[in-house]
This record gives structure tokens, C-alpha cells and sequence, in this order.
């Protein structure tokens, strides 16, 4: 007996240390794993959300379809014009002609974030979209090469400066049965346009004055001005079926979507997947595949990693040192596209010193561009010389980038009363572009050179986002935008005082993007946007970066391109 | 023995007290959201009227009087990104963490228990050493690397099991071994020197000269009092593992509460990072409460 309570004793003991030394222990451990997981953890970590170009940029596309330069409406540059289909996509009668066999596969595809939810109109990131796309239509589709053409609307004409009238596809039905008639778009329209639903895809449409269903087959657009980017803006507004919508509310119906795309809902599981599945009544007829599968895959690695253990088809942004990883795998492909998205870093040019445009210029003069492209992305990016890119409506050609020169930056500095430059932050995302937070540090270290220290500062893309729309960038920020394809969107979302002209507007570039906005002749508009160009290059409201390369991950035996707005829609898509 | 529980009921609360006023400082010390609420061409009185209406502009006692007052009612506010209670988004994923967690505790237990019974047994052999340099390995190996390995080398090279994701029970099994790896080799070494030290004692030799065959004494005799503070060690790990469940989840984009916390970090969205840590300061306060009335099963000695 005694030595068993000398043994319990000591057992005691022992335990009671235990406790002691553990607690702190853990609490050590459990401030660690969620420091890490902060720090080092979000380093190598696609944030979410894949986020919402902003909203503008991502609405704007040109009015490149036929029957839109009939009309008199920005016809796109020769770069968006239609050369080299690659079969699907494109009108929808073609499309049909090209297609496989109606396969009962599946594809499964990894993003980067999940959807914030199946409202269509209330996500705006380029991930939510490429969801959507697959259960809801719009009155107008772009094909892979970023045509506009027919969709749920088959002819348009603007009958006057201000109406647009849009002819719409008969014996389209809804997945619940219900056909589809100009009352559904019109309400949609209606609904994005209120300023109750406060809706992400607002700003985009908000020169539409009303929609109105003049019969059961014909939509009247309305603008509150003549509104030559007009059929561009229309291209994130998807068809929702008015009566189920407002019976069911906005909650529910986000929840249990219901559109007249070539899938149907079937399943979203938060942070898990979301599935969809071949509606056997869609009006273009039959998807080749029986369903799609969008899996959110945080982890670069982890995506890659899945995408080479065969558990899914496509995955999205891959990292330049992954790229060179899949690349020896026999099974898989590295596809890449010049992407929309233009990369640049912003200045809020109401804050001192940045009010100064000599101070603007110099941080121009003072990044090497060229650098950055071949040291972060091995060459695989162009640099952009002005703000509207050369795939988009209104690119001058003759504009020329702004040269390294940090001698050049430094006289310019001393002329603004800088001669020992300044103090700034620049606010960057992080994981929502390639190299995102690399490249702001590259900047940074350009700038430091000469004598501009600019504190990069990492964050969550909603959080940095929300910030940028709030109006609270204090200095420097790095950002994306793109997706569309007329120059008004770029305008609309960054220098328009009417609009939002957050950081930078002026009454002189102001009064040209309204000329041009309003000017329904394209050759006119061109020469508008030519003005423009030269002078916010002068103005210089962003140090201008480039445009990036997105880069998917796919397995050999999958027929797709991809494309360059980011979208991912199964109707392109077939097994070999 | 109720005395006891009333005892460290009492205790708990103080514990979650605690939690609550250092998050809530956390918080505090990170800025009046208001700033981040407002658009920048706010005038002074907009954003005054806003923090008042908020509190905002109350003595910090105040404050988290009311954090408290509404705490306690489960309601931390409105999810800043998704539109939904706070605790509602944590609680829906409690369960998801929980089993991960169990998981992540079982597979140890496999791993540990046979690793430390022999290392005791076979003291000072080449076992021994191996399997020591070994507990150190687990030991000291980010969880976020291993993550990765593991990924690389089952589900890529060896196709055994799925990468990432939550689809059905099979996908457990990587994050939990990933989580519970430096549970296992802390488990193997206290449970090595736990049995060493019993082995040693009188009642041991005391079975040996009765003539009772090596396995009973072992089994039957020595590993029922060597497991006391191993059942210690695991209790306390929970911590550990709700701690790390933020990066393996993230690595393995498993759906628990890991997951949501590092969204909501990332997306400053206050009320579901406290909701989280609170719900986590609870669970462990229940667990460690569980562990210590366990005590009384496995050693009729302990009394409370």
C-alpha cells in the first residue's frame, strides 16, 4: 500500500506540472498556428475571392457584334474582331454544328474561392461569374475571341439616342418549366437598377434609366443619355425569372437559383463544391457534358496537387514555379491566355503629394517595367503604356511607355519640392494576381532608389477591395481591372468624377469620357478616346505596369481554350 | 464530486471571462471600425453620428459591457461578408472541426501507443533511438510543409488517398494525420517515460516475481497507470489541435471552422473572429473538464 500512494502521489505530481507546462504550451502553440496562418500561411495562399474586378471594368466590353456597328455603335478594334474560332463558343448555331456527342462526363474544375452566393447580380468577382455563366444566360454573348453576338436577344437596333430595342428569342424556358419572356429580363434589369437591392452589378448599368417589356418578345432598354458603351454594359446582367424570384426573395432564390443557362443548379455545399447539372430543355440544346463541378482549392499547391492526383480537370491561376511543375507531367497541359486584366499601381491623387503630377510622373520614370516582366514573370506579361490596352476600344497606338529613367525621376521630384522624395504606403492584394504582392515589392524597391519610401502593405482582396470602394487607399495601391472590352469601363471605374473617379478625376478628362461615352459614331469616338489616352498618360494618375498572362492548369484530354474574361463555361467544354 | 463540478464550472467561467476581454482588447486596439464603415467624404458630424449610434464613443467598459451582454445571448453581430449571425457561421462548422479533431486524436493514439510501449520495453535498443529521433521529427516539422508532403507523396505519387476537400470520410484522413502528427510523437514520448517510470516501481517486480508472463504485466499492470498522464497530454492537445486546425484546413481546404477563421482574419471580419475564439475557449474549458472527470474511471484513487 505504501508504495502505491508514494506512486499516486508522484502520478500527481506529475500531472499537475503537466498542466501547467502545457498551458502554456498551448497557448504558445495556438498563437503560433494562428499567427502563422495569418503570416505565412496567406503568403502562398490565393486569397478568396477571386474577386470582383471592380465592378465597372468587369461590365465593360465592346459592342463588336454585327448588327451593334449596323447600329452605329462602338464597333471593336481590329484586335477584338472574330479570326481563328476555335469551334465552340461563337453564335450559337455554330456552335451546335461543331459539337461533340453528348457525353454523360463530368468536369471538375478548381478556383481559387468559393461563390459568396448564387445571386448572379450580388457576386462580381470573376470566379463568381464563371459560375453563373453556366446557369444563367444574358441578352447578349461573347464568344472566345470576346465577340458580342446573340444570346437571349436576337436582334437590337437603337431606335433613338436613348432606346435601345432588343428582339428576343422565343421558346426559351427557365429549369422550373416557366418560358422565358421579356418581363424576366426587364425585371432583372429593374431589379439591379434599384437602389434597394444595392446590388454589386449597379454601377455598371446605372446610365440605363429602365427597362420595359414592350410585348412579350421585345425589350426596351432606356438610357437617361445617349450611351454609345451601351450593349457592353449589358453583358453582366443575367436573365432571372421574375415571377419565382419575387415570390421565393432574394434569400432564398440565392440559395436555390433558377435560370435558362445550359445547366441547372443542383448543389452548393459552402467551401466545398458547387455542382451543376445538364438542362436537357436549354435553348441552344444539349451540353456535351452531364455536369461541372467547382471546387474551391485555396492552396496553390494543393490545387496543383489535385489537378495531378486526377481529382479534378481544370485548375485556375497557376503560380509561375507550379507552371514549370506540370509542365513534366504527360497527362497535363499549361494553358495560358493574354489576359484582359491590366495590372497597374494606383495613386490617390487627392492626397499630397500625389496632387502633384510632376511627383506622378517621377514614380512613372522610376520602376523599370521591363524588368519586373522578365525577372517576376519570366517575360510572360506586356507592358501596358497607357490606360486602355490594346485589345480594348480606344487603345492609341502611338502612344509610347514611359522609359526607366530615375535621374529623370529624381529632377522631376526636386522640380515638385521633393528633392529627398517621401513617405507612402502601398496597399496591395494579396493572391488575387500572379506575383501580386512580389511586384508591389518590386515597385516599392524601384521607388526606394529614388528616395520614395512606400510601405507595402499585404491584405485580403475583399478587405483591400471594400477599402478601395470606401474611398480609403491613403497613398499607393496595386490593382487589376479588366475584363471588358471598351475603354469606357476603364474610364467608368477609375476617372470618371461622375462615376468612379475615386482617386483621380479632372474636369478636362472628364468632359472627354462623356463626349465619348455619348458619341455613337466610332471613328469619332476613337479620336476621343485618342485624346484621352495622351492625356491621362501626361497626367499620370497610375504608375502603368502591364497587362498579365492567366495561366490554367488542364488535363491533356479536355477540349478548351481558355479565355481571356476568366470565365469558365462548361458549354465550351468536351472530353477527347 | 458535484462540489467539484461546481467547482470548475466557476473556474470556466472566469477562463472564457478571460478569453472574452482579451479578444475584446484585440479588437479594441485594431481600430474603431467606424473608419472603415464610412465613405471618405464623410463629414465629422456623419461619422460622430455613426459612432454614437454604434457606441463607439462609450468608455471602453461600456463597450464591452455590451459585448458581453449581447455575447452571452449568442449574439455577436451580423457577419461583415456574408450577411448571417456570426456564431451560426462558427457553430455550423463546430461539428466539421470537432470530427477532424477526433480524427486527428485517433490516428495518434494508433500511431503513439504501439511506438511507446515498445520504446519503454525495448529501452535504449536501436527501436528506441530510432523511434525517439523520430518523436523529435514530428515533433519539429511544420504542420504546413508536412501538409504538402503528404499531399505530394499519397495523393499524387500513390493515389491512395483524395488531396483536398471534404466529400466523405476518406477525406479526413490526411488533414487528420497531418494535425495529429505532433500530438502522436508528444503522446510517444510521454507514454515511453510514463511506462518507463512504472515499470520501475515495486508493484511491477512484485508481478514479476508472482510469475505473471511479461505481457500481462505489462498490459495489464503497467500501461493502465502509465496511461494517466497520457490521458493528460491528449486533453490538453485539444487546444493544440483546434489551434492548428487554422492551417491544416487551409492547406486541405477542409470545410470546419479553421477554414471559416482564416477568411474571416484575412476579411477583418471581427464578430466571426470572436465568435470562433470564444467557441474555441469553450470547447477546450468542456474537454479539459471531461479529461479530469475521466481521471476518476481510470484511478479510483482520484477524488474530487
Amino acid at each position: 500500500m505504501g508504495n502505491l500512494d508514494r506512486g499516486g502521489l508522484r502520478s500527481r505530481i506529475n500531472r499537475r506540472q503537466l498542466l501547467q507546462w502545457s498551458l502554456v504550451g498551448i497557448s504558445g502553440a495556438a498563437a503560433t498556428s494562428l499567427l502563422a496562418a495569418c503570416g505565412g500561411g496567406g503568403e502562398s495562399t490565393p486569397t478568396t475571392a477571386a474577386a470582383a474586378t471592380s465592378a465597372g471594368t468587369e461590365a465593360s466590353s465592346s459592342g463588336a457584334g454585327s448588327p451593334a456597328a449596323e447600329t452605329g455603335s462602338p464597333s471593336a478594334s481590329g484586335t477584338t474582331g472574330s479570326s481563328g474560332s476555335t469551334g465552340s463558343g461563337g453564335t450559337p448555331a455554330a456552335a451546335a454544328t461543331a459539337k461533340p456527342e453528348i457525353s454523360d462526363k463530368s468536369v471538375r474544375i478548381a478556383q481559387g474561392v468559393d461563390i459568396k452566393t448564387f445571386d448572379p447580380h450580388e457576386d462580381s468577382s470573376s470566379a463568381g461569374i464563371a459560375v453563373f455563366q453556366n446557369v444563367f444566360d444574358n441578352l447578349l454573348a461573347i464568344d472566345q475571341n470576346m465577340v458580342l453576338g446573340p444570346s437571349l436577344a436576337e436582334k437590337w437596333e437603337n431606335i433613338n439616342d436613348t432606346t435601345w430595342e432588343f428582339k428576343l428569342r422565343q421558346g426559351v424556358k427557365f429549369h422550373d418549366g416557366t418560358p422565358f419572356t421579356a418581363k424576366d429580363i426587364a425585371f432583372s434589369f429593374n431589379h439591379v437598377l434599384d437602389p434597394a437591392t444595392k446590388s454589386r452589378q449597379y454601377s455598371n448599368i446605372a446610365p440605363i434609366d429602365h427597362a420595359e417589356a414592350v410585348d412579350d418578345f421585345t425589350l426596351h432598354l432606356v438610357t437617361k443619355a445617349p450611351l454609345a458603351p451601351l450593349l457592353d454594359e449589358t453583358r453582366n446582367i443575367f436573365a432571372l425569372p421574375a415571377d419565382t424570384y419575387q415570390s421565393m426573395g432574394a434569400a432564398k432564390f440565392s440559395l436555390n437559383p433558377i435560370g435558362t443557362g445550359p445547366y441547372k443548379f443542383k448543389e452548393w455545399v459552402k467551401d466545398q463544391h458547387v455542382l451543376v447539372e445538364r438542362f436537357d430543355d436549354h435553348w441552344r440544346g444539349k451540353a456535351v457534358l452531364a455536369s461541372a463541378e467547382f471546387r474551391p482549392i485555396a492552396e496553390d499547391a494543393t490545387r496543383v496537387a489535385a489537378l495531378q492526383a486526377g481529382e479534378i480537370d481544370i485548375a485556375t491561376i497557376i503560380p509561375p514555379d507550379q507552371a514549370e511543375a506540370l509542365k513534366s507531367d504527360s497527362a497535363l497541359d499549361v494553358r495560358a491566355v493574354r489576359s484582359l486584366r491590366i495590372i497597374f499601381v494606383g495613386m490617390n491623387c487627392f492626397k499630397d503629394p500625389l496632387t502633384n503630377v510632376k511627383v506622378r510622373q517621377a514614380l512613372n520614370y522610376a520602376v523599370d517595367v521591363p524588368s519586373i516582366i522578365k525577372n517576376l514573370f519570366n517575360g510572360h506579361a506586356y507592358q501596358t503604356t497607357s490606360i486602355i490596352g490594346p485589345n480594348i476600344f480606344g487603345f492609341d497606338p502611338d502612344i509610347k511607355p514611359y522609359e526607366y529613367d530615375p535621374d529623370k525621376a529624381k529632377s522631376l521630384l526636386k522640380e515638385a519640392g521633393f528633392p529627398d522624395g517621401f513617405s507612402t504606403v502601398l496597399d496591395t492584394p494579396q493572391g488575387r494576381y500572379i506575383q501580386d504582392v512580389e511586384v508591389a515589392q518590386a515597385v516599392s524597391g524601384f521607388l526606394d532608389k529614388v528616395g520614395v519610401k512606400a510601405e507595402v502593405r499585404p491584405a485580403d482582396f475583399n478587405e483591400f477591395f471594400d477599402r478601395w470602394l470606401a474611398k480609403k487607399m491613403e497613398g499607393l495601391y496595386l490593382l487589376g481591372s479588366g475584363g471588358g472590352l471598351d475603354g469606357d469601363g476603364l474610364m467608368g471605374s477609375h476617372f470618371d468624377g461622375k462615376r468612379r473617379g475615386l482617386y483621380y478625376n479632372s474636369p478636362q478628362s472628364d468632359d472627354l469620357i462623356h463626349q465619348a461615352y455619348a458619341e455613337l459614331d466610332p471613328k469619332k469616338r476613337l479620336a476621343l478616346y485618342y485624346q484621352l489616352d495622351e492625356y491621362l498618360k501626361d497626367q499620370a494618375p497610375w504608375i502603368y505596369l502591364y497587362e498579365q498572362e492567366d495561366t490554367y492548369g488542364v488535363v491533356k484530354n479536355l477540349n478548351w481554350k481558355p479565355r481571356p474574361d476568366e470565365r469558365l463555361w462548361a458549354w465550351d467544354m468536351s472530353f477527347k | 464530486m458535484l462540489a467539484f463540478l461546481i467547482r470548475r464550472l466557476i473556474h470556466a467561467v472566469f477562463v472564457i471571462f478571460g478569453v472574452s476581454v482579451i479578444i475584446f482588447i484585440l479588437m479594441y486596439l485594431t481600430g474603431d471600425p467606424t473608419s472603415v464603415m464610412v465613405p471618405n467624404d464623410a463629414t465629422p458630424e456623419q461619422i460622430a453620428d455613426l459612432r454614437h449610434r454604434m457606441g463607439f464613443d462609450r468608455p471602453i467598459y461600456v463597450q464591452y459591457g455590451l459585448f458581453v451582454e449581447h455575447a452571452v445571448q449568442g449574439d455577436f453581430g451580423y457577419s461583415y461578408r456574408i450577411q448571417q449571425p456570426a456564431l451560426n457561421l462558427v457553430l455550423q462548422r463546430v461539428p466539421m472541426t470537432l470530427r477532424l479533431a477526433g480524427a486527428s486524436v485517433a490516428i495518434s493514439l494508433i500511431i503513439a501507443i504501439p511506438i511507446g510501449i515498445l520504446a519503454a520495453v525495448k529501452r535504449n535498443s536501436i527501436f528506441d533511438r530510432i523511434s525517439m529521433v523520430g518523436v523529435l521529427f514530428g515533433q519539429s516539422m511544420p504542420t504546413f510543409w508536412f501538409g504538402i508532403m503528404a499531399i505530394l507523396l499519397i495523393s499524387v505519387k500513390l493515389h491512395w488517398l483524395p488531396t483536398s476537400g471534404y466529400l466523405g470520410p476518406k477525406y479526413i484522413i490526411l488533414p487528420a494525420l497531418t494535425l495529429g502528427l505532433y500530438t502522436s510523437a508528444v503522446v510517444a514520448r510521454i507514454l515511453r517515460s510514463s511506462l518507463i517510470d512504472v515499470l520501475n516501481r515495486d508493484y511491477i517486480r512484485t508481478a514479476r516475481s508472482k510469475g505473471l508472463v511479461e505481457r500481462a504485466v505489462l498490459l495489464r499492470h503497467a500501461l493502465k497507470n502509465a496511461a494517466i498522464p497520457v490521458i493528460t497530454v491528449v486533453g490538453l492537445q485539444v487546444g493544440y489541435l483546434l489551434g492548428g486546425s487554422v492551417v491544416t484546413e487551409t492547406v486541405f481546404s477542409y470545410p470546419g471552422m479553421g477554414l471559416l477563421a482564416i477568411q474571416a482574419i484575412r476579411g477583418r471580419d471581427m464578430p466571426v473572429v470572436q465568435a470562433f475564439v470564444i467557441c474555441t475557449a469553450v470547447v477546450i474549458v468542456l474537454i479539459n473538464l471531461l479529461v479530469d472527470l475521466l481521471y476518476t474511471y481510470l484511478d479510483p484513487r482520484v477524488k474530487y
